[in-house]
């Protein structure tokens, strides 16, 4: 079928180019009519990058395994409702987000495991250091105003740009770069408080 | 101009976060995808469903049934169905056969899930309008009109059954070559081979019954041979056996009962480790303790002490981190005893008994890992106790080696503190009150 043959990949068609419209307007009409290759190509494209979505937003303390297989069937049950407003990927990513918001809960429902690390493998090298290090950011995170700690996860670790971060959260540029600057000072602030962090030179 | 430390502290934070996320997980994203799809679709389909429904009685007129899919019917094989220790030869069930195109692959061994390639299917079917199922590739099975209900006959590979509650008198049966499962409104998954046949259920009730009598399963429990169709069929079981219970979790792993043994695969310490992340301690710590002493003993030990202290058992918490810190390795003795001491201190309000998890794992020894921390919670509870002359001791430690440490505040406040009330303790045993002078 042509539409999955041409051009750049199927979720990041954007309405805003005049180049991609026509295709939009195809894609929206194929997912509208249920069209299961079309639905299954977009759903193989989405999921290394709803993965990686879901495992920035819940950070390493969490397995993604369920998150990312929910995400992808609401995903999947809601894209006959894509109307080509937005990329298909910032509508996915909405989706993920709101799936990502209910695991958080759940995880925090629990007493929390204070800040230290759990009893982990003792994997050698830099990869474990890599992953205790991301794991105690994560720990940080999990403690600020969510809306900063959005702000610095879309940007900060999913490399997004202030602008596509500012429209998957339904705000303004200058905003998201204000939210991103205040969830820096908190978050410099938590780890001057710290103790594990002695002063370095 | 010179960064603060805590900003270079925040970047290398950032950059180890950013580096982490552009690892590989550690599963096949892609393999999620075709079981995401005809989830989603069949969701979509259930609530277009309903919405009809809705509208129809609305309007009055007739309930919508929902044609689910295609149906192309072929011709099957006669089916030899053992039930009870009777054998009876069925011929040319209804036209309502299901079975997979060719080309499409099956599981090539038990125990392996289906190879997930693009031309890899998972049907899902409608049966009576209200009952759904999912059928994995390669299988073949028949759905029959029975007197009583719905009678489906797997003739081979598995498939997954979601059964709503069944009015009074009403049955749903499956038929395989080896034996009948009959169920009462459930979540189940079948599977028939050569070798027997398997059966897991993720909620609700069902009877098998086979030549040899028959068993029940309730949720958890798996009868037979592990077969491939079936752990690729799991997600969508426990999927559905959450949205029965309202949103609780998925039920546990099936485990071997009665009349077989499970080949689920047994939970890893990253599981137990993501359950109890995920809110379900309880889970981790019968898991930590049925494999406490097996291999990874240590490790297991410590989810269990983990799921202790979330369940809120602080005690029992801490004498097991006390008991690893014993028992542990030079690399991970003072972080057990750390772990010790901080829930004798903050949860227990026992100070002395941090002090003590605290020497004996050497968590504040010149060579220990967390040295700074330990000497900082140590300080704290010498604090609680109201201690000056070890807190004045202490503290010059923790200054002399941590200068620029950031509990370097809190510990000169409190050491000024404790300065105070020891000279006033001081001058109060020199100088005791006079005697009054006797009246002449």
């Amino acid at each position: 079928m042509a539409l999955l043959v041409d051009g750049p990949e199927l979720t990041r068609l954007s309405p805003r180019h005049e180049a991609d419209r026509e295709r939009v307007t195809r894609l929206v009409r194929e997912l509208r009519a249920s069209n299961v290759q079309v639905h299954r190509a977009v759903l193989a494209e989405l999921s290394p990058r709803v993965t990686r979505w879901v495992r920035g937003w819940l950070g390493p303390a969490v397995d993604p395994r369920d998150a990312t297989q929910e995400a992808l069937c609401q995903i999947a049950s809601a894209l006959h409702r894509y109307r080509g407003r937005s990329s298909l990927a910032t509508f996915a990513h909405r989706i993920t987000y709101r799936v990502v918001a209910r695991a958080r809960k759940r995880a925090r429902s629990h007493e929390p495991l204070g800040d230290h690390p759990l009893v982990g493998d003792d994997d050698p090298g830099r990869r474990a250091e890599q992953r205790r290090a991301a794991a105690r950011l994560y720990r940080h995170l999990d403690r600020m105003n969510e809306r900063r700690r959005n702000a610095l996860v879309m940007v900060e670790l999913l490399e997004m740009t202030p602008k596509e971060a500012a429209e998957l959260a339904g705000t303004s540029p200058s905003a998201m770069r204000n939210l991103l600057m205040h969830a820096r000072r908190e978050l410099r602030e938590r780890l001057r408080r710290d103790p594990a962090f002695g002063d370095r030179t | 101009m010179t960064r603060d430390p805590q900003s270079r502290d925040l970047d290398a934070l950032l950059d180890a976060a950013r580096a982490e996320l552009r690892e590989p997980p550690d599963f096949d994203p892609t393999a999620l995808v075709p079981a995401a799809s005809l989830a989603g679709r069949a969701r979509h389909r259930r609530r277009t469903a309903g919405r009809l429904a809705a509208a129809a009685a609305l309007a009055g007129g007739a309930l919508a049934a929902v044609a689910v899919l295609a149906i192309r019917p072929s011709p099957a094989p006669p089916a030899v169905v053992a039930e009870r220790g009777r054998a009876a030869p069925v011929a040319n069930p209804s036209p309502s056969v299901l079975d997979e195109p060719a080309g499409v692959p099956s599981p090539s061994r038990a125990g392996e899930p289906p190879e997930a390639t693009s031309r890899t299917t998972f049907r899902t079917r409608m049966v009576d309008g209200r009952h759904v199922l999912v059928v994995a590739p390669g299988a073949g099975l028949a759905i029959e009109d029975a007197s009583v209900g719905a009678r489906v006959r797997l003739h081979r590979g598995a498939a997954l059954f979601d059964v709503r509650p069944l009015d009074r008198g009403e049955r749903f049966e499956v038929v395989t070559p080896h034996g009948t499962v009959r169920v009462l409104g459930t979540v189940f998954a079948v599977a028939s081979s050569a070798g027997g046949l398997s059966v897991r259920v993720f909620e609700g009730r069902v009877a098998v019954e086979r030549a040899g009598g028959r068993t029940t399963l309730r949720a958890g429990q798996a009868l037979g041979e592990g077969h491939g169709g079936i752990e690729a069929l799991e997600p969508f079981g426990r999927r559905a056996a959450a949205t029965r219970r309202r949103g609780r979790p998925a039920s546990a792993a099936p485990r071997a009962d009665t009349g077989g043994t499970s080949a689920a695969a047994e939970p890893t310490l990253a599981d137990a480790r993501g359950w109890i992340a995920s809110g379900e301690p309880a889970r981790a710590l019968e898991e930590a303790r049925a494999r406490a002493d097996g291999a990874s003993g240590t490790r297991w030990r410590g989810v269990a002490a983990d799921a202790l202290r979330a369940l809120g058992r602080h005690r029992e918490a801490a004498a097991a981190f006390d008991a690893l810190a014993r028992d542990a390795g030079d690399a991970d003795r003072a972080r057990f005893g750390f772990l010790a001491a901080e829930l004798r201190l903050r949860r227990l309000a026992d100070p002395s008994g941090a002090r003590v998890s605290l020497h004996l794992a050497g968590v504040t020894s010149p060579s220990s890992p967390l040295r700074e921390r330990g000497l900082a919670l140590e300080l704290e509870a010498l604090d609680a106790l109201n201690d000056h002359a070890a807190f004045e001791a202490r503290a010059a430690e923790y200054l002399d080696a941590f200068a620029r440490g950031s509990r370097r505040a809190w510990v000169r406040s409190r050491r000024a503190a404790h300065r105070a009330a020891r000279e006033r303790a001081d001058r109060a045993t020199a100088h005791p009150p006079r005697a009054l002078p006797r009246p002449r």
